[in-house]
């Protein structure tokens, strides 16, 4: 388990964490999200005894890293943000020097079952600089990973991968998820969703939002904005005017006759428009119901945070 | 727990990753060779005084290029991340480098060992100004590189990790130098030739060995190395 207690941290006059308060669960994998500069690299550098808080504690199953930071450090993993390597190395020369450094028992073997786990087979020979960006993140991965701790934080796993790599990375950490502890952070909201079982959103130095992804996804769904695509009806604007819940209406494009077009309601109208268009014969091509961004999430917890003050 | 050299090896064998090692070695070689035979045919008897007069120099243009990266290139690529998140205390990775520089260095000056060898077969030679001399480059080696190492982490910047380097360490051996001390009031050149790094050297290069010399050494290295851990602590 992973308990932070209040902590804070500011460099100079920056706040970068404010007060931060969190706990991980044995088995969870908890998604940190916030946009770029909010905090998150500074908490998980922090958790990882990187450097210490100015004010509160963490705990690695009990153990205080400030007090026993080598006992903690043992226990974690973990893969900064653009995985920072020895470049001058190859993959197995660097790998068998963080084993040496964290005093991993049957090295070699560790090594070759980390290496064909996160799928290094075929380069495992090569210097790092000569790799993608795909394999570099997951040697990044490898050395997190290799000493077998219980806990590993992943700053931004995927960012700079192309969309293949994300998919592979994403199945990486989905199976390290099984038997591990995961805190990882990231700025996009798909990227949680996919991979986490509690998310903490984190914006401007303070947790806005802790709860289990299936909580979190309702703050994003509850937006009632619809894209319509349709076609074969000039008057469908003036049709579905007569839907009482409706506040406006905003023509997007439209190609070979096909008219986007998108409602904002005060209500999940979606059955409401598909009855529309069937009393009025109108071909219906597409109806969904746009997903919030971070920003209308943020805007709505934060305006929660505020009304639950009052 | 058993001791820690993960660091100590890492540190030794990324200067042989980089082509920096081989352009080191070659040079010193070199210079250091020239200022022996330099004078040596000239003076015609078996004495490597020039040698040893002019190696502190080359070493103090040198070893700055050796410690410039230590912490700077660590920072400026983000490794320390990972490497202070490892689990080995602070003190360990701040020896382990400091012991894989050092050991780079003094294998560095043992390739010029066959001046002294080849100096045994051409005749009688006095040795203890010999030993001497070469325990006084190892010492004078352990001071410049926890001077660089020190500048090394105040910066991102290899350059100026260099020039800061080399220029403190020019200082501290200068200020103990005849052209300094004559000008220099009775207070100044107690003082200068106390902390002056040339006159302990020679003192020792002269084949005297003495504690005083050995404790100030040690002391002078361990001093620059506690202010690169206090640096280092900060995570600047």
């Amino acid at each position: 388990m992973i308990e932070i207690q209040n902590i804070s941290k500011h460099f100079g006059n920056l706040i970068a964490v404010n007060d931060v308060t969190f706990m991980v669960n044995r088995g969870e994998i908890v998604g940190f999200l916030g946009p770029n500069g909010a905090g998150k690299t500074t908490t998980m550098r922090m958790i990882t005894g990187f450097f210490p808080a100015d004010k509160g504690k963490v705990l690695i199953d009990g153990i205080d890293i400030s007090e026993n930071p080598l006992e903690a450090k043992r226990r974690i993993g973990y893969l900064p943000e653009n995985a920072p390597l020895y470049e001058d190395m190859t993959v197995t020369e660097y790998l068998n020097f963080i084993g040496e450094a964290r005093q991993i028992p049957n090295l070699k073997s560790r090594i070759q079952g980390t290496i064909s786990m996160v799928g290094l087979e075929k380069v495992s020979k090569r210097m790092i600089w000569e790799l993608s960006k795909g394999f570099h993140q997951r040697v990044g991965l490898a050395q997190a990973i290799l000493g077998d701790p219980d806990f590993l934080i992943l700053d931004e796993p995927t960012t700079g991968l192309d969309p293949n790599q994300i998919l592979e990375i994403r199945d990486v950490i989905k199976k390290l998820g099984e038997t591990k502890t995961i805190i990882l952070s990231t700025h996009i909201l798909q990227e949680a969703e996919a991979l986490a079982s509690k998310i903490i959103i984190i914006d401007n130095a303070k947790i806005v939002a802790q709860d289990s992804k299936e909580n979190i996804k309702n703050l994003f769904q509850v937006t009632n904005t619809i894209k319509i695509i349709y076609k074969n009806n000039d008057n469908f604007e003036k049709d579905l005017k007569g839907i009482a819940n409706i506040t406006n209406i905003k023509q997007i494009e439209e190609i070979k006759g096909a008219k986007t077009i998108i409602v904002y309601a005060n209500d999940d109208i979606r059955e409401k428009i598909f009855n529309k268009a069937v009393e009025t014969k109108t071909t219906l091509l597409g109806l969904t119901r746009e997903l919030a961004s971070l920003e209308d999430i943020f805007a709505k917890v934060t305006r929660k945070e505020v009304d639950n003050e009052k | 727990m058993k001791n820690n050299t993960a660091i100590f090896k890492r540190e030794f064998t990324s200067f042989f990753n980089s082509t920096i090692a081989y352009i080191f070695i070659t040079v010193f070689l070199i210079l250091s060779y020239f200022f022996f035979f330099k004078s040596f045919f000239i003076n015609g008897f078996l004495s490597m005084r020039s040698f040893f007069d002019m190696t502190p120099w080359i070493l103090l243009f040198f070893i700055p290029s050796v410690t410039m990266k230590i912490w700077a290139e660590e920072k400026r690529s983000k490794t320390n991340e990972i490497l202070f998140t490892l689990p080995v205390s602070d003190w360990n990775i701040i020896m382990g480098k400091f012991w894989g520089a050092y050991l780079f260095v003094i294998l560095t000056i043992l390739l010029t060992i066959n001046i002294p060898i080849t100096l045994l077969f051409l005749g009688k030679i006095d040795l203890g100004p010999i030993v001497g001399g070469y325990l006084g480059l190892f010492f004078l080696a352990g001071v410049y590189i926890s001077i660089g190492m020190f500048t090394s982490s105040i910066t991102s910047n290899q350059i100026i990790a260099y020039i800061l380097g080399a220029a403190i360490g020019f200082i501290f051996y200068v200020i103990s130098q005849q052209f300094v001390i004559f000008t220099a009031s009775a207070f100044f050149t107690k003082l200068f030739t106390t902390l002056g790094l040339s006159y302990h050297y020679s003192s020792i290069s002269r084949g005297v060995m003495d504690i005083y010399d050995i404790v100030y050494f040690i002391g002078f290295t361990a001093i620059f190395l506690f202010l690169n851990y206090i640096v280092v602590k900060k995570r600047i």
